[in-house]
């Protein structure tokens, strides 16, 4: 048998090489068949479909036609009614009125902002329907996901920088009910533009993963790597691990089991055959900002290395750690002092220290937000004697610690 | 309709059907397959916008139709046994397939690369195909899939470096016999 050296110009010559294929069905019995097809499939739907000049409905459309019509007679003399009555209370109190309008006006734009987020969210899902066809990106700056919507599952997929010195936790929420885990894995690896969003290419590519109940009752993950999926020196090897960790932290799982295709444990140079490891929550990491290409790529809120309590976390939060491109993401200027009650974090900003409705303040919340998250905390409530909104929050108020950090459409 | 079906048919037919070929690599399952697609074109028919090429749009329905049967497939097998894990399932798809005719008068080199073809992502494959087999340019692909270019060429790449490394493994000394008697 000769010894083979195959390069890449090889491997592509060899592919356009590949036989050609004819298909011996000639057009007229295709026809024939996708006609026939068709015609059934016309058929079937008709049945289902109901008409607005179907007999046994004409005589109720009709009613509600007439109701409608009384309806549309009578309203505008009772908001008449109700004018009057409101222009006279306003020439009572119109000064006390101007005050509130100013208040309320800040206040309705929380919930406007709210709802644009779960506007995106039900498109996405509109579109993953019809095969991610259409793209829909997120249209706020939000890095974060608050909620789990209902019939969502959540899958994260950690991604290496460009350096390969830490990694990206990059969200996407997929419809269950079109969607196993195994499946919304695969399709999200598929979903990820390492180059434009200025990172690495994700080390799980090739890894399928399956999800079952162990003994004890708890759930783990098992991963399948391929052979040829090698991690060479301990710094690969470090961020391999922390791969593993920020993909499947989130999704419930207490452990992961290695298979290496299909046979327990995958080798690693530095720590030898690792055959399980145990998925932790709470790695007590501060979140920072980083973007991979300066201006190009967009910002994510990054875990960095983990520290021992909050205020540290904070503290570091400030100054961000050059040398792995993680940047501060609480910007100068900003003061605040924190207190902590059980599950409750509450940080009050400092009269001096000045908000504003910008991206940057509202990654600066959704980072410290997830930071809480990190160290066990589940309600964070933030404080300003003037300021009450940033972007869709609304400080003075109890609101619950996201579930994961930057999401992306589930589709293309 | 038929005028339809007749123009896309003489213009586009056999690049498809080789297209869900290599796809599916099963000639009576192609057969289905572009059936399907062909429906698929003729109901929304009036729907193609022309923001991009009728030959892209054709090839990007057919791609879809490919992944839903591929997933059909797996959620079928998924029923028999549950723990069947996504390897499993491409060896019992593809593995107990003889190599089609066309294949099997090819040299080695060929059908040792149409074998390991199967071991690249789905996406991987599809990138493969239609750059070297179906010779469609980058842009092309990139419209086809609803990708960025640079995302057709990071993925091609990353394929023919699988298909490198499996090949070299394959043909060289003491290569894996099952490999071997698989391509008899």
């Amino acid at each position: 048998m000769k010894k083979s050296d195959f390069n890449e110009d090889r491997i592509e010559e060899l592919l356009s090489q590949m036989p050609k294929i004819q298909d011996n069905q000639d057009a007229d019995s295709l026809f024939e068949k996708i006609n026939s097809q068709l015609e059934e499939e016309e058929r079937i739907p008709e049945k289902k479909t109901v008409r607005w000049f179907d007999k046994k409905y004409t005589i109720p459309a009709v009613l509600s036609v007439a109701a409608i019509l009384f309806f549309a007679l009578l309203v505008p003399s009772m908001s008449n009614q109700q004018n009057q009555m409101e222009m006279s209370m306003e020439s009572h109190s119109a000064n006390e009125e101007a005050t509130f309008d100013k208040a309320e006006e800040e206040l309705e734009m929380a919930p406007k902002s709210f709802d644009n987020g779960a506007n995106t969210t039900e498109e996405f899902s509109i579109a993953g329907n019809e095969g991610s066809m259409g793209m829909l990106p997120p249209n706020d700056e939000s890095r974060v996901i608050t909620e789990l919507p209902k019939g969502f599952g959540l899958m994260v997929l950690a991604v290496p920088d460009l350096q390969a010195q830490m990694v990206v936790p990059i969200s996407f929420l997929y419809p269950e009910t079109q969607y196993s885990v195994t499946e919304a894995f695969e399709q999200a690896t598929q979903l990820l533009q390492e180059d434009e969003w200025g990172l690495s290419a994700f080390m799980l590519e090739q890894a399928t993963i399956e999800t079952e109940v162990t003994e004890s009752g708890n759930e783990r993950v098992v991963m399948n790597l391929q052979q040829n999926v090698a991690f060479e020196g301990s710094a690969m090897e470090t961020i391999f691990l922390q791969t593993v960790q920020e993909t499947f932290k989130r999704l419930g799982y207490e452990e992961i089991q290695f298979l290496t295709e299909g046979s327990p444990g995958i080798k690693l140079s530095h720590s030898g055959t690792l055959t399980e490891m145990k998925l932790i929550q709470d790695t007590k990491k501060p979140y920072y900002k980083h973007q991979g290409i300066t201006g190009a790529s967009p910002v994510f809120l990054v875990p960095g290395i983990s520290v021992d309590t909050i205020q540290e976390a904070f503290n570091s939060m400030k100054v961000g750690i050059e040398t792995y491109g993680l940047m501060p993401s609480i910007p100068a200027g900003i003061d605040f002092t924190i207190q902590t009650d059980q599950n409750h974090v509450i940080v009050q900003f400092t009269e001096q220290s000045q908000l504003n409705n910008n991206p940057e303040h509202q990654w600066m919340l959704e980072a410290m937000l997830l930071t809480v998250k990190e160290f066990g905390f589940e309600t964070v409530t933030f404080e300003h004697p003037n300021h009450h909104i940033v972007g869709p929050y609304s400080l003075n108020e109890e609101m619950n610690v996201p579930i994961a950090p930057n999401p992306m459409p589930f589709n293309r | 309709m038929k005028e339809v079906f007749q123009r896309l048919y003489e213009t586009y037919h056999h690049e498809l059907f080789q297209f869900l070929f290599y796809m599916v690599k099963n000639r009576e399952q192609a057969e289905d397959l572009v059936q399907e697609v062909y429906i698929k074109v003729l109901k929304s028919y009036n729907q193609f916008e022309g923001r991009s090429s009728e030959k892209t749009w054709l090839f990007s329905i057919g791609r879809h139709v490919a992944i839903d049967w591929f997933r059909k497939q797996k959620r079928r097998n998924e029923n028999q046994a549950n723990n069947i894990t996504e390897e499993v399932f491409e060896n019992l798809v593809f593995d107990d397939a003889p190599l089609p005719d066309e294949m099997v008068i090819q040299n080695e080199e060929i059908k040792a690369l149409y074998t390991c073809m199967k071991k690249c992502t789905v996406d991987q494959r599809t990138v493969l195909i239609l750059r070297y087999i179906q010779s469609f340019s980058i842009k092309e692909t990139a419209s086809i899939l609803d990708w960025s270019e640079s995302k057709v060429k990071t993925t091609q790449h990353r394929g023919v470096k699988v298909l490198q490394s499996l090949m070299n493994e394959m043909m060289s000394e003491g290569g894996n016999q099952d490999e071997k008697v698989r391509l008899q």
